[in-house]
């Protein structure tokens, strides 16, 4: 088993009932690797010997049903060597030190060995069970019974390593021209490998190549490809194949007028129920005009199944299923889902008071209002009575208000609503201005998603129709993600960047900045003590974006004055010397993530 | 062999793609293949005879790098692989690739792409492997070849345990994830066949968005030295060349009123850098890398003139 002379085929049959080895011995005492095959036992075992003492032995199992004339693949590269078994694959590390130093022999007892061939691919383990043609790099498996020829064989060997040709063919710009016809015919059945839908034609020297080749693409599921005989006609230009998978555009829904109530639904099992019956009280059930889309997002608790138990034959609601992908994926989900002229977004944990989105619908066909608004209250716990109101929130005023659909209503202006309370549950949108503006919620984002939605929803928007009555109903309990102190607060900063980002600023800084250094000041207070550093480096790059975009605003002070952590400053401070145009390093919390993670790569 | 997917194959696919992506679909039409689709057009798409196993992740508008990480978290197979709409797989690829893969396994194998001249220089560190080289002197070799001729098969439980994704919302998120693979896996093997085709140049290509570059170059140049690999002095010099290389090759392309903001963008960067590699930089480390490619010697000389000043 020399330096060219790595794989070897293995048979214990010789010496079968006497545990048969094979070794790779520098002299009696200093034995490289050893390999025992214990059948008896359905074992086998690798060890070696330095200075005549042996190793640990590694044992493994053979595979079900191994016998004796059963193969063994051995692949040595420098070192490492791999044992091929039953489609399996187990590597051994050669540890002595000065291996291959005084040269080495093969020692066998009871071992047949045949030498197969280098194997041309790093990583590829697997003895060839079948003839392989090998040109330009690719590997084409000739079926049982074919044979190859010389002719063919002979390109193989002369081509084999010739990719410039390939290259060449395989960028021909167009995805629909056919391939020129290739010289050697092995060549042009490679190239056609890497085009589908194209036809490749090879002229062959004989019948019998031409036979084979085809062959070798049919069982390689190589379509398009054509091979020749000599005395064969011109192939007529077919038309080229199309691709068989098609992705289109979809055209447009059909759109009815009503309300689509969204509900994002990932593992909220204890309240769901109250949820969708809250929803539901007071909705006629013969009318259409209102139905609620319940998207489960992969959920791994009872959720789906309670909901689908309890309402299953409720035509005003439907449930949905999708892989995980966060909650605002769940939202983006089901607007693409959604057939009706307004849609709204409510919270899996969350109630309303009957009657509450019929009523900001009306109000909303009254008006034509793009989006209308209702009141909300938090509360804590099961007890929806026990409510308290949100603050800043606009308050009824009998001067100004007018009876809209028996509702007190008014517009009101979005730049005077609370951005730092993102609050797009308790609102009607009408769809159309959802898109028109090109408004959704941020997939990137795992939570505090409609942070993004709602400072762009309000710089898109001169106002709002705000309804005084009945009220979206906040829950408040230990397990919202808002009350967390873990990785998920860089959503926020990641969002903020995000838009900070986009051409032109689609959300201006003096109405981005300002909830952007509550959210942070506010995050601060809950974030667990290992991730306080990061998030402030972080937080301090954005600031130094924004004052580099405009110095007069004194961000930096406003930040100062909010971020009462001492070592904000400092990081300001740094941040304030550079250019500040790049995006941070971990602000998101997959960065975040990844680079805590190496911590334990380093040790 | 197995019939089940043994790679799951993530394609993500905005407005105006799915022409092209529908080249890349059918040919990933094979059983050993799952592929995943990230539908993230502000046009809704769908797929008319999707493959059998093919999953559809239908999302709002994103940027790509949000789409991919959304079908590598609904990867199912044991590695997965990204591709661009256009770009196609090799129909002999995926029984090369689960061969590969099952028998070798590791945490990540590199692939070249047909046409970018990357098979044969992954033959040549493929032959060093096995001539007793070890995984840094392949990772070296690997850091030399531009990223875009080689593509990244990775381990799926790998890629979760090491939290491995695309950095949301910026361009160029493909060379900081598959150079990340590099810094992060212990076990990686290359296979010199081209199983990848590029997609056919048919557009002009986009101006390269040089802040997102340089963005995703700090990212890398921060996870660096938290990985193994930094202890090795040649590595730490190719991974410096590489990365600078790649900062000092879009200055060339950009308006003069931007060089300035580039220039000092980049500066910032090195300002922040772990001593122990931006000491490198100096012309007397360049010994630690003789094999070091001229362009990236020359990468390293403009950087040393650029930083310096």
């Amino acid at each position: 088993m020399d330096a060219d002379q790595r794989l070897l085929q293995l048979r214990a049959g010789a010496g079968a009932g006497s545990a048969p080895f094979f070794e790779l011995r520098e002299d009696d005492a200093e034995r490289a690797f050893h390999l025992s095959i214990r059948l008896a036992a359905g074992r086998f075992v690798i060890n070696d010997m330095q200075g005549g003492h042996w190793g640990a032995e590694d044992w493994h199992d053979l595979p079900p049903g191994f016998g004796a004339e059963d193969p063994i693949l051995l692949d040595r590269r420098g070192r490492q060597v791999r044992i091929l078994i039953g489609g399996g694959a187990v590597e051994w590390m050669i540890r002595a030190p000065g291996f291959g130093a005084r040269g080495f022999h093969v020692h066998t007892e009871g071992i047949d060995q045949t030498w197969i061939a280098p194997r041309r691919h790093a990583g590829l383990g697997a003895g060839p069970r079948l003839e392989r043609l090998a040109v330009a790099g690719c590997d084409l498996a000739v079926p049982p019974g074919a044979d190859p020829g010389v002719v063919l064989r002979q390109q193989a060997l002369a081509w084999r390593h010739e990719q410039g040709w390939l290259d060449a063919l395989v960028l021909v710009p167009g995805p629909d021209a056919a391939l020129p016809p290739a010289d050697p015919p092995l060549m042009a059945l490679a190239a056609a490998g890497f085009r589908p839908g194209r036809r490749v034609t090879a002229p062959c020297p004989d019948a019998l190549t031409a036979q084979t080749l085809n062959a070798v693409a049919a069982f390689n599921g190589i379509d398009g490809f054509q091979a020749l005989p000599p005395d064969a006609e011109p192939p007529t230009p077919a038309p080229v194949l199309p691709a068989r998978p098609r992705i289109t555009t979809a055209p447009a829904p059909a759109e009815a007028p009503g309300l689509e109530v969204i509900v994002a639904l990932y593992n909220t099992e204890d309240h769901i129920g109250d949820c969708l019956d809250s929803l539901l009280a007071g909705l006629d059930p013969t009318d259409t005009s209102v139905g609620i889309t319940v998207v489960d997002d992969g959920s791994t608790d009872a959720g789906p199944e309670r909901v689908r138990a309890r309402y299953g034959g409720d035509p005003r609601l439907r449930i949905v299923s999708k892989p995980n992908g966060g909650c605002a994926s769940a939202r983006n989900f089901g607007r693409r889902l959604a057939r009706r002229s307004h849609i709204a977004f409510v919270d899996a944990d969350d109630l309303v008071d009957q009657g509450f989105f019929p009523a900001l619908l009306a109000v909303a066909r009254e008006t034509g209002a793009d989006v209308v608004q209702g009141g909300f209250a938090r509360f804590e716990g099961d007890d929806p009575t026990r409510r308290w109101p949100a603050p800043a929130d606009p308050q009824p005023d009998p001067v100004a208000d007018r009876l809209v659909c028996g509702l007190m209503a008014r517009p009101v202006s979005a730049g005077a609503l609370n951005r730092r309370q993102a609050a797009i549950w308790r609102r009607v949108y009408r769809r159309g201005f959802l898109d028109e503006q090109d408004i959704w919620f941020p997939e990137s984002a795992t939570a505090f998603d409609d942070l993004g939605f709602e400072q762009r929803l309000l710089s898109a928007l001169d106002r709002m129709w705000m309804v005084f009555g009945p009220q979206y109903l906040y829950r408040q309990h230990p397990q919202q993600d808002v009350r967390q102190g873990d990785a998920r607060h860089f959503n926020s900063l990641h969002q903020m960047r995000l838009m900070l980002d986009h051409p032109g600023g689609e959300v201006p800084d003096g109405e981005l900045v300002p909830v952007l250094i509550a959210n942070a000041a506010w995050s601060v207070t809950l974030l667990e003590p290992a991730l306080l550093d990061p998030f402030l480096v972080t937080l301090a790059e954005l600031i130094a974006r924004c004052h580099a975009r405009d110095p007069a605003r004194d961000w930096p002070g406003r930040a100062r004055s909010a971020i009462a952590h001492p070592d904000f400053a400092y990081h300001l401070d740094r941040a304030l010397a550079g250019p500040c145009i790049l995006a941070p390093v971990a602000d998101h919390p997959d960065r975040l993530r990844l680079l805590r993670g190496c911590e334990s790569l380093s040790r | 062999m197995s019939e089940r997917p043994v790679l799951s194959v993530v394609l993500a696919v905005a407005d105006h793609q799915a022409e092209a992506a529908s080249r890349t679909l059918a040919s990933l039409e094979h059983p050993l293949v799952q592929p995943i689709l990230a539908l993230h057009g502000r046009q809704p798409l769908r797929v008319e005879q999707p493959p059998p196993g093919c999953l559809t992740l239908q999302m709002g508008p994103c940027d790509a790098a949000t789409a991919r990480n959304r079908g590598l978290g609904a990867v199912r197979a044991a590695f997965c692989l990204w591709l661009r709409p256009g770009e196609t797989l090799s129909p002999i690829a995926p029984g090369v690739l689960a061969r590969a893969l099952e028998q070798g396994g590791g945490d990540a194998i590199f692939v070249p792409l047909a046409g970018t001249g990357s098979a044969a220089a992954l033959r040549d560190l493929g032959d060093r492997l096995a001539a007793g080289g070890g995984q840094t002197a392949l990772a070296t070799g690997l850091w030399q070849l531009p990223y875009q001729g080689i593509r990244a098969v990775v381990s799926t439980e790998r890629m979760r345990a090491r939290h491995l994704h695309f950095p949301a919302g910026l361009d160029h998120s493909s060379l900081f994830f598959d150079r990340a693979v590099l810094m992060l896996f212990a076990r990686v093997g290359v296979l010199d066949m081209p199983v990848i085709a590029p997609a056919p140049a048919l557009a002009p290509a986009a101006p390269v968005n040089w802040r997102d570059l340089l963005s995703v170059i700090r990212a890398l140049l921060a996870l660096f030295p938290r990985t193994p690999g930094f202890a090795d002095p040649a590595l730490r010099l190719t991974v410096l060349a590489s990365l600078l290389g790649q900062a000092i090759g879009v200055r060339a392309g950009l308006p003069p009123a931007e060089t300035a903001s580039h220039d000092a963008a980049l500066r910032q960067i090195w300002r922040e850098q772990d001593p122990r590699l931006a000491r490198l930089l100096a012309p007397e480390f360049c010994a630690l890398a003789p094999d070091l490619p001229v362009a990236m010697q020359r990468a390293l000389d403009e950087a040393r003139a650029l930083l310096a000043g």
